[in-house]
C-alpha cells in the first residue's frame, strides 16, 4: 500500500484498473483486441414482458454501435471517435473501444431485439420469453 | 461458453458491479452537490473557440447557455424518459436531474459573438476570438 490513508473512491478505481490489468494478462490469448477504454453509463429497466436499456452514447451514429444477444446476455460494442480540430485545452469527453455485456434473469427472445438512437441514448429493447407462470396446486386425492 | 464458473463471465459480472458501485459513488456526490457536471472539451482554432459537452438525453427546451464577461454557463436537465418511468429499475448509472457547467475563456474571446448547437445528446458552443488576439502595441516614447 503506497497510502497511508486510503480513499474508498480511490481503492475502488485502483481494484478496478487491478481488474482489467488481470483480465488482460489471463486472457490475452483468447481476447486479443485492447481492453475498452472507456464504459458508457447504463439504466436497465424492466417491465412484465421487456426489458429496456439506455446507454449514455453522445455523439455517437447507429453505424458505431453493435448491440447483440445470446442466452439471455445483452452485449453492447462501440467505438466513440474523438472529435480532432484545433488545439485543445480540455479533454474530458472519453473517447474510443467500449464494451458491456448484461447477464438477465430471464429468457430473452433474440429476435425482438430493437435499437434506437435518440438525443445521444441508445435505448435496446428485448422481449421476455419466460413469463411468471403460476404453478397449480392440486389436492391430493389419495386412499389412504 | 455460458457455464454458471467461466472464469471469464465472473470477472466481467464482477466488473459490472464495480461498475455499478462506482455509478453510485458518482450519484451521492452528484446529490450532495445538488448539480453534477457534464464532461467538457474546450478547443481553439484560428478565428473561435470550442466548448462541446455532453448532455445525452437533454431536450433542448431544458438546456440554458448564458455567456457574459468571458464566462460562458451551461445549466439544464436531464429527466428519464416518460414511458419507461413506470418500471422497475434494476441498474441506474445514468447520472440524472440539473447539471450545470461553467468556464472561464481566455481574454480574446468575444462573448457577444457566440453560436450553440444540440445534436445527438452533445451540445456545442462556439465564441469567437476578436482578431489580432486584441493585442495593442504600444508606442514607447524616446
Amino acid at each position: 500500500m503506497r497510502k497511508t490513508l486510503t480513499d474508498p473512491i480511490e481503492d475502488f478505481f485502483e481494484l478496478r484498473d487491478r481488474l482489467y490489468r488481470l483480465l488482460d494478462e489471463s486472457f490475452e490469448s483468447e481476447q486479443p483486441e485492447t481492453a475498452p477504454s472507456f464504459s458508457p453509463p447504463v439504466d436497465i429497466l424492466a417491465g412484465d414482458e421487456q426489458v429496456v436499456m439506455l446507454v449514455e452514447l453522445p455523439g455517437m451514429s447507429r453505424e458505431d454501435v453493435s448491440v447483440e444477444v445470446e442466452n439471455g446476455t445483452v452485449t453492447i460494442r462501440g467505438t466513440r471517435e474523438g472529435n480532432g480540430d484545433g488545439e485543445h485545452y480540455l479533454r474530458e469527453r472519453p473517447t474510443g473501444e467500449f464494451s458491456r455485456s448484461f447477464s438477465l434473469a430471464w429468457e430473452l427472445d433474440p429476435d425482438s431485439v430493437s435499437a434506437k438512437l435518440e438525443e445521444g441514448v441508445l435505448r435496446v429493447t428485448v422481449a421476455r420469453t419466460e413469463r411468471e407462470r403460476t404453478i397449480e396446486v392440486t389436492e391430493a386425492t389419495g386412499d389412504e | 461458453m455460458n457455464r454458471p464458473t467461466d472464469p471469464l463471465r465472473q470477472m466481467q459480472e464482477l466488473t459490472e458491479r464495480l461498475r455499478e458501485a462506482m455509478a453510485l459513488q458518482r450519484h451521492r456526490r452528484a446529490a450532495s452537490a445538488r448539480t453534477w457536471q457534464p464532461p467538457m472539451d474546450l478547443s481553439a482554432t484560428e478565428d473561435a473557440y470550442v466548448i462541446v459537452l455532453d448532455v445525452p438525453g437533454a431536450a433542448r427546451e431544458d438546456l440554458e447557455a448564458t455567456a457574459e464577461e468571458g464566462i460562458v454557463r451551461v445549466r439544464g436537465e436531464v429527466n428519464p424518459p416518460e414511458d419507461v418511468r413506470h418500471l422497475q429499475r434494476l441498474r441506474g448509472e445514468r447520472t440524472l436531474g440539473r447539471f450545470s457547467r461553467s468556464i472561464r475563456l481566455p481574454s480574446d474571446a468575444d462573448t457577444t459573438n457566440t453560436s450553440a448547437a444540440l445534436a445527438d445528446g452533445v451540445l456545442t458552443i462556439t465564441v469567437a476570438r476578436r482578431s489580432g488576439s486584441g493585442r495593442i502595441t504600444i508606442d514607447i516614447e524616446e
